[in-house]
C-alpha cells in the first residue's frame, strides 16, 4: 500500500517523539557536517561501535535506545508527515540546514596513522538505499569522529563499489586539524557516481596523530533549513516531499552550521504517518 | 496526464535526492553571470568537459557526457514529473540557486578565433518551457569547464529564435579570466524569449585560453539564499509546479553576490502523476 490521499497522510498520522540534542562538533568547511550521533540528549548519546573494520549494517535493532524513536507500521508504509526543530539555545551558528538521515552502515578500527591502505571486506548494505536497494543509490560515505582527532590535513581517499557495481572508484576530501568529537567529513565521489554501495580500501596521505574515526555510510531522508534562534523550522508532508521510512531505519541528524561560534541546541519533534 | 489536485501531488511523491557539491569561487558579482557545481565534485560526482563539437549534442540523462545531472527518472505510464521540492544551501555567500534543465551543449569552440564560428546545431529537444523544440525559455550561456584566460571581447552569437526567425543576434561582454565554471549568459535581441538554435558564434577579441563551451538551458527554479549559510528552499506550490520533462539533465548553478568560494548541500524532490 502507500498513502495517496491527504485524507490517508491524516488517518495515519503517529503521536511524534520529542528530540534534544546537544551537539557538537566542526561543520564550519564545504562538505563537513555534525552528526548528533554521540551527542548527549534525546535520543541519548550513542557509544562508538566496535564492529571492526569490515563493519556492521546498521539498523533501528542495532541501537535501540540511539535512533529516533520510531516503530515500523504492522503494513504499508511509513512517512515522515513533520519535521519541526529549533535551536533556542546557542543558537548563533545558525543559519544552517539540518538533514535527517538513515545510518546504514559503520566501523571501527580505522587507524588515525596509518598512510597505507587499509582494506575492508564490508558486510552487504540493508535495503535502505534511495530505491530501497542494496545497491547504494545517494548513499553518502564520510568519517564520523567518535573522538576528538589529532593534528594533520590529509587527503584521504576511499576505494569503493558505485551504486551501479563499478568497483575501483574513488571518493576523497581534505581532512580536518584537530576534529572535534562529532565531525563527519563527507566524501566526494567520482565523476559520475551518485552514491556508494560498498567501501573496499581506506588510505590517508599524513597521519592524523590521535582520536577515533569511524567510515559511515548513511541516506539523507528529508532536510529542513534553520534560519535564527528560537525560530522554529519546520516541514510538513508537502515541504518535506513526503519521503518514506523504510523498515528498520536507523534515524539521526547531520548538520551543517555557519559558523563554529557556539555549538546548537537542538529541539523539536519528528512525526510518520502510516499507511 | 497531469498533477491537477493536492492528493495527486502527495500520491506521486519520489524519494528524495540529496546533494553536496564542492566550492566553486566566482568572480565580482555581474549582471547575466553565474557559477555552476557542474564540474565540482561532491555527490553527484563532477561531469567531464563535453566533447561532441561545435555542432553539438542534446543532453540526455543518463549519458556519458552529463553524469553530473541530479538523479531521476522518467515518469512511466504518460505520467508527468514536476518539481515537489527543491532545498539548496550555499556555504559561503548569499546568493540565488538556479535548478537548470540543461539542453543542448557543445565544444570545440576557439577561443582565440576572432572570426565567425559556424555551427549546425543538432536539434534541441522539446524541453523548451511548453515541452517542445521551439526554444522559448531557453537560454544560451558560454560555460567554461577550464578557466579562461584574459580578454573582454563582446562576443556575439547568431540563432534562430523561439518564433523561427533566423539570423538573430544576442551578446555579451565577456569577463577576464572566468574560472572554471563561470557561465556568461547571452542578452537576447529585441523582443526574442528564447533560442532555438545556435548558427555562429564570434568574439571581437581572444580570450587567450582555457576551454568554453556553447550551452542552452531552461531555467526550471530558482530559491534565494539572503544570508551565507541560509538555505533557501521551494516546494511544489512556492515554485509554481514546473514540469520537468523526460530525460532532463538537472544541473545547479548561483547567481553570487561576492568574491567568496560557495559551496552547496541540499536536497530535490520530484512528484510524478
Amino acid at each position: 500500500m502507500a498513502i495517496t490521499t491527504r485524507a490517508g497522510a491524516i488517518s495515519g498520522l503517529q503521536i511524534p517523539t520529542y528530540v534534544a540534542k546537544a551537539l557538537a562538533g566542526d561543520s564550519q568547511a564545504t562538505n563537513r557536517l555534525i552528526t548528533s550521533w554521540y551527542a548527549t540528549g534525546w535520543p541519548t548519546a550513542a557509544t562508538a561501535n566496535a564492529a571492526g573494520i569490515n563493519g556492521q549494517a546498521v539498523s533501528a535493532s542495532t541501537y535501540p535506545a540511539n535512533c529516533i524513536q520510531r516503530n515500523n507500521p504492522p503494513s504499508g508504509n511509513a512517512y515522515v508527515s513533520d519535521l519541526s526543530l529549533s535551536q533556542g539555545v546557542n543558537g548563533s551558528n545558525l543559519p544552517g540546514v539540518m538533514y535527517l538521515c538513515d545510518r546504514l552502515w559503520e566501523n571501527s578500527g580505522l587507524s588515525v596513522t596509518s598512510t597505507t591502505a587499509q582494506a575492508i571486506t564490508p558486510a552487504t548494505l540493508p535495503a535502505r538505499d534511495r530505491l530501497a536497494s542494496t545497491n547504494g543509490d545517494n548513499v553518502w560515505a564520510g568519517v564520523e569522529w567518535s573522538s576528538a582527532g589529532g593534528a594533520g590535513t590529509p587527503t584521504v581517499t576511499l576505494t569503493y563499489t558505485n551504486q551501479a557495481g563499478t568497483t575501483g572508484q574513488s571518493a576523497t576530501f581534505t581532512g580536518l586539524t584537530a576534529p572535534p568529537a562529532g565531525t563527519m567529513e563527507i566524501f566526494q565521489l567520482a565523476a559520475g557516481d551518485n552514491g556508494v554501495r560498498a567501501p573496499t580500501s581506506f588510505i590517508q596521505s599524513a597521519t592524523r596523530t590521535s582520536g577515533t574515526m569511524h567510515l559511515v555510510l548513511f541516506r539523507v531522508i528529508a532536510a529542513v533549513a534553520m534560519t535564527i534562534p528560537g525560530r522554529q523550522a519546520q516541514g510538513d508532508l508537502f515541504r518535506l516531499g513526503f519521503p518514506k521510512v523504510l523498515n528498520d531505519s536507523c534515524l539521526f541528524f547531520l548538520f551543517r552550521s555557519n559558523s563554529t561560534s557556539q555549538l546548537p541546541i537542538l529541539t523539536g519533534q519528528y512525526q510518520e504517518t502510516w499507511g | 496526464m497531469t498533477i491537477t489536485t493536492l492528493d495527486g501531488v502527495l500520491a506521486g511523491m519520489q524519494a528524495p535526492v540529496s546533494f553536496n557539491k564542492s566550492s566553486v569561487t566566482p568572480l565580482a558579482a555581474a549582471t547575466r553571470r553565474a557559477y555552476t557545481w557542474w564540474y565540482s565534485s561532491g555527490c553527484p560526482g563532477a561531469s567531464v568537459a563535453p566533447s561532441p563539437g561545435i555542432n553539438g549534442a542534446t543532453c540526455v540523462y543518463g549519458n556519458a557526457d552529463v553524469l553530473g545531472a541530479l538523479t531521476r527518472s522518467n515518469p512511466t505510464g504518460g505520467q508527468s514529473a514536476y518539481l515537489a521540492q527543491l532545498l539548496a544551501l550555499p556555504t559561503g555567500q548569499a546568493s540565488t540557486v538556479l535548478l537548470l534543465d540543461r539542453i543542448w551543449h557543445n565544444s570545440g569552440l576557439s577561443v582565440t578565433s576572432t572570426t565567425a564560428q559556424a555551427i549546425t546545431p543538432v536539434a534541441i529537444p522539446a524541453r523548451d518551457q511548453n515541452g517542445t523544440t521551439n526554444g522559448l525559455g531557453v537560454i544560451a550561456g558560454v560555460e567554461w569547464s577550464s578557466a579562461g584566460g584574459a580578454g573582454t571581447p563582446t562576443v556575439t552569437l547568431t540563432y534562430t529564435n523561439q518564433a523561427g526567425t533566423t539570423g538573430q543576434t544576442a551578446t555579451f561582454t565577456g569577463v577576464a579570466s572566468p574560472p572554471a565554471g563561470t557561465i556568461e549568459f547571452f542578452a537576447l535581441a529585441a523582443g526574442d524569449t528564447g533560442v532555438r538554435a545556435c548558427t555562429s558564434f564570434i568574439q571581437s577579441a581572444t580570450r587567450t585560453s582555457g576551454t568554453m563551451h556553447l550551452c542552452l538551458y531552461r531555467v526550471v527554479a530558482m530559491v534565494g539564499s539572503a544570508v551565507a549559510g541560509n538555505a533557501g528552499v521551494t516546494d511544489f506550490f512556492t515554485s509554481g509546479r514546473p514540469q520537468i520533462y523526460d530525460n532532463s539533465c538537472l544541473q545547479l548553478a548561483y547567481i553570487n553576490s561576492s568574491t567568496t568560494a560557495n559551496g552547496l548541500f541540499g536536497t530535490y524532490v520530484e512528484t510524478q502523476g
